[in-house]
């Protein structure tokens, strides 16, 4: 495996090199440009602007002027960052020379000889915000969701063995995290800590992170944070276009490929489409000394959207569909206690394979479908409204290690638990125009889900309605910014409680309000502080409330407690970010008390069955805090090269029983070194990064773990780029190297690490083909 | 252009509250059709007059899930005794009751019977008599010899092993697991 790497970056560099001498495609068009303070009318210095699609950056200088040269013909979202003002975007069609004029730091804006296609303030501007996009995100292809925000300070992942992760983000996860796919709160089957989010990264142009509570416009229960996954907005420009990424893994033999291709009707000028595709596959993976049995997968998803806009009305339909089948590694997979102390016991899990793309028992088969449809009005004097509707039905089905033994029930291949949520949910947002320095959001949302089980009972048939309403208000006040929002939840949740053999029906009902403040201050033009004080509050969810039984494959019983109430949250965070042409610094901290926090704990004693003896675990409720810190610091001494450190720490301590909190992420640190170089709209970069991940000794000292934390670990990773023409022709190719040193270890959040290490050296190769 | 507007919010508006209403409410109980082992009966007879001796029984009505057994009894034998075994295992939640033990049989392949006595020697030491098609033993029938008085305990285990079955413990899941107490008097 070692040579191919070698090999690869053989052909990388050598490619690389022939990219920079190549001949120069028709490429001579400038856009310069000014920004401007909307409200002082004076330059603003040293803004960031950044031509997305080329990933290309530049610096405003002291009278804030730009220049990006030789670009090619074309269409450019040029993306304007200053620390006074949030991030706006502007669609720009490059066929000459071009001057542009940007005013910041007020809604409108003032160009000549540029289309402006749309703009946009960001949301939640007094938070911890984090994004990944173009380049960035280019990087990340053929990663899961939640291994591509692991990239990010502050976000863990929570395992299931290789082939299942998901987001943590500051401690919290699952039903604690809200994703939005596409502007939809994704339903799935969050409640579970091995469920991964039913997305397909590859839809994605951008993934932003907002970390911590107080989310208000998104929703009360994103408690940990709130994750955009958001595709490019349909085009407007009468011109069809579209993309095949294709990408490769060694470790499994993964392979994926995902095209997009859109356009806009020529005659029927406000019609727009885009349809996108993503096909997975891998086999077994391996680490440093085995194969993990039955680590294969597949995936297959589809999407369609189809847009009408015109300049004061839009809409928007949206369907997708995700669909995987996920192999679970099998010496995982146990009967009982004694099945888990031999597996524990056993140096190297008990059941071994060679590389193989089958997918054998156990498994999961997983298929989620979104439609939605978005409308739109700009009233002009009134603001903007927009409502959508969605509709989300998300079937589980995990399939047990052996069928059953009776042949006719074997025969009808059914799974051993079948899972399946629909939910609707409708919102309206009304942002209205700003008055004398006020500017803000009111809305409403609804949302009405079914649960459904079939062949297995673990969690009960429920049945429940939320709704919310929300306002937010920003005013800004020279450097200061100031955004404070309410919100009114109400939820009624009905569940069909089997116990016994009896089924009963529990109603509960929740009203609560959640509130949150904060505010923007740009100390110097380069420094700014962020800070923000909010609540959130979580209904128990309905595994925490009436689990009882075995859980399937974990051998451990686990037993829910229906006099749970509510989960609430008060979050302070704050943050500072200095950005100058050496040296940029983001720094956040965060401080979480949790009333009511929810989780899993060991009981004692064990329970007597058919099949022997089972540890207990009981939910329980406590009162518990989360600090942490996150830093990021990127310095650039010359142009090019850029050496980066990322921090992320966190400590957290269940106050009720004065002793640390399990299960938490343990401190990460990361650094990178990284050489870039640029020529007109091409790059070529090539970087190493490390990453150390400390032992959690932050545990229980009354731990019932079965194995205590593993010890801390350290990765060594290899990246590089490289931008190519072949008769006018883009092709972007990425090489990395994951776990370089191919080091055994395993992860403290992996639910597999009593049986088996992490992967071992992976080498990617990606390809990316814009046209 | 006003008129459409306001049409296509009402459209929205109205699907958006049809579709919620036609959602389709929970099914109130859950089909499950899950195979559930809730007991095991262990048939001793004299392996001398083939006479029946006793059955004992551990059953627990809901498989694996945690309740407790309703029934455990204490296994009493006559030292220094030879008897012949037979394992019943039933499925109680089913009508009519399902015996699991004719499907053990039938896939008998894929199963094994672990019998381990505390105190390991002297104590009742369990031949097993059945082989299934590989001429591996499976543990359905037995024959076992008691030693001299004495308290002691018998663990009962039944392998899965679906496709990986070697005539030892090691390979696959447990589907079965219950230690009785066992007097020799």
């Amino acid at each position: 495996m070692k040579w191919l790497a070698v090999i690869l970056c053989f052909c990388v560099f050598v490619l690389s090199s022939s990219i920079l001498n190549a001949q120069e495609p028709n490429c001579v068009f400038k856009l310069k440009g000014k920004v401007l303070d909307s409200n002082t009318k004076k330059p603003l210095d040293f803004a960031t602007l950044q031509l997305r699609e080329i990933n290309r950056t530049q610096l405003a200088d002291e009278n804030g002027s730009f220049v990006f040269d030789k670009l090619c013909k074309g269409d450019y979202t040029l993306a304007c960052t200053h620390i006074g003002c949030a991030t706006e975007y502007f669609s720009i069609s490059i066929t000459t020379d071009t001057f542009i004029k940007i005013k910041l730091d007020h809604k409108d804006f003032n160009l000549t000889e540029v289309t402006v296609a749309r703009h946009k303030k960001e949301s939640a501007a007094t938070q911890h915000v984090e994004q990944l996009e173009g380049k960035k995100l280019d990087e990340l292809r053929g990663l899961s969701l939640g291994d591509a925000l692991k990239t990010m300070t502050g976000v863990n992942t929570l395992k299931t063995g290789s082939t299942i992760s998901k987001p943590i983000v500051h401690g919290l996860h699952s039903n604690r995290v809200l994703i939005l796919n596409n502007g939809i709160r994704q339903e799935g089957q969050q409640w579970g800590t091995e469920h991964a989010p039913e997305i397909d990264p590859f839809l994605a142009k951008k993934i932003t992170l907002i970390k911590g509570a107080s989310s208000l416009r998104y929703g009360s229960d994103a408690i940990g944070g709130v994750i955009l996954v958001e595709p490019n907005p349909l085009p407007t420009n009468a011109r069809v276009g579209g993309e095949v990424n294709y990408v490769v893994f060694s470790n499994n033999w993964e392979h994926n490929i995902s095209a997009f291709l859109e356009g806009n009707h020529t005659r029927v000028a406000p019609l727009s489409w885009r349809v996108q595709g993503t096909f997975k596959r891998a086999g077994s993976a391996q680490t440093p000394d085995y194969y993990l049995k039955n680590t294969g997968f597949y995936e297959g998803n589809f999407s369609a959207a189809l847009g009408w806009e015109k300049s004061n009305y839009g809409i928007e339909l949206y369907y997708s569909r995700f669909q995987t089948k996920i192999g679970i590694f099998s010496a995982a997979h146990l009967g009982s206690l004694s099945d888990l102390y031999r597996a524990i016991q056993s140096k190297t899990p008990l059941e071994q394979s060679s590389f193989t793309y089958q997918i054998g028992r156990p498994y999961q088969f997983i298929t989620h479908d979104l439609l939605k449809a978005k409308a739109y009005v700009k009233t002009g004097s009134l603001g903007d409204l927009t409502i959508t509707f969605a509709r989300q039905s998300n079937r589980r089905d995990e399939y047990d290690k052996t069928p059953p033994r009776n042949d006719s029930l074997a025969g009808l291949n059914h799974p051993a638990f079948r899972f399946k949520i629909q939910t609707f949910t409708l919102d309206a947002v009304w942002e209205h125009k700003p008055v004398k320095g006020f500017s803000g959001t009111v809305g409403a949302d609804f949302m009405t889900q079914t649960n459904n089980s079939e062949f297995g009972y673990l969690i009960p048939n429920y049945w429940n309605f939320s709704g919310g309403v929300f306002v937010i208000e920003r005013y800004t006040y020279k450097k200061l910014e100031i955004e404070a929002g309410l919100r009114f939840d109400y939820k009624w949740l009905q569940s069909y409680v089997k116990q016994r053999g009896v089924t009963d029906v529990v109603t509960l009902n929740f009203a609560i309000p959640s509130a949150s403040i904060g505010f923007d201050y740009h100390i110097l033009s380069q420094l700014k502080w962020n800070f923000n004080f909010g609540t959130a509050w979580r209904a128990p969810a309905p595994n925490e409330l009436y689990s009882y039984g075995l859980h399937h494959g974990a051998a451990a019983m686990e037993i829910g407690d229906r006099n749970f109430k509510k989960e609430t949250s008060y979050q302070l965070n704050t943050s500072l970010e200095w950005q100058s042409r050496y040296i940029r610094v983001d720094i956040g901290a965060y401080q979480n008390f949790m009333n009511g926090f929810i989780y899993l704990v060991p009981d004692t004693p064990p329970t007597l069955t058919i099949r022997g003896y089972f540890p207990v675990f009981k939910y329980k409720q406590t009162n518990a805090s989360l600090s942490g810190l996150d830093a990021n610091i990127v310095i650039e001494p010359v142009k090019g090269l850029e050496l980066s450190s990322k921090t992320s720490l966190l400590l957290a301590y269940n106050t009720s029983k004065k002793q640390w909190l399990e299960q938490m992420p343990a401190n990460r640190f990361e650094n990178s070194i990284r050489y870039t170089h640029e020529k007109n709209d091409r790059q070529v970069f090539f970087g190493i990064n490390t990453q150390y991940v400390m032992q959690q000794k932050n545990v229980p000292s009354s731990d019932v773990d079965y194995l205590p934390a593993p010890a801390a670990y350290f990765l060594l990773g290899f990246e590089s780029g490289a931008d190519l023409f072949i008769a006018k022709q883009k092709f972007t190719l990425g090489f990395s190297i994951y776990n370089m040193l191919n080091t055994r270890y395993r992860d403290y959040l992996d639910r597999f690490r009593y049986y088996a290490d992490e992967t071992g050296i992976n080498c990617a190769f990606r390809l990316k083909v814009p046209f | 252009m006003k008129n459409l507007q306001r049409n296509l919010t009402y459209l929205s508006v109205f699907s958006a509250i049809a579709f919620s209403l036609n959602s389709c409410k929970p099914e109130k109980t859950v089909n499950e059709e899950n195979e559930v082992i809730t007991t095991l009966v262990v048939k001793v007879r004299d392996a001398v007059t083939d006479a029946p001796v006793g059955n004992f029984t551990f059953k627990d009505l809901d498989g694996d899930k945690p309740n407790l057994p309703v029934q455990f009894d204490t296994i009493k034998l006559a030292p220094s005794k030879t008897y012949k075994v037979d394992l019943v295992l039933l499925d109680e939640t089913k009508s009519p009751i399902d015996t699991t033990s004719k499907e053990i049989l039938a896939l008998k392949d894929d199963h094994l019977f672990v019998f381990k006595p505390t105190p390991g020697s002297g104590f009742v030491t369990v031949a097993i008599t059945d082989k299934d098609s590989k001429n591996l033993p499976v543990g359905l029938e037995s024959t076992w010899t008691t030693g001299t008085s004495a308290n002691g305990a018998l663990q009962i285990i039944l392998r899965h092993q679906p496709g990986v079955k070697n005539g030892t413990e090691s390979p696959g899941d447990t589907d079965l697991d219950v230690t009785f107490q066992v007097k020799l008097q």
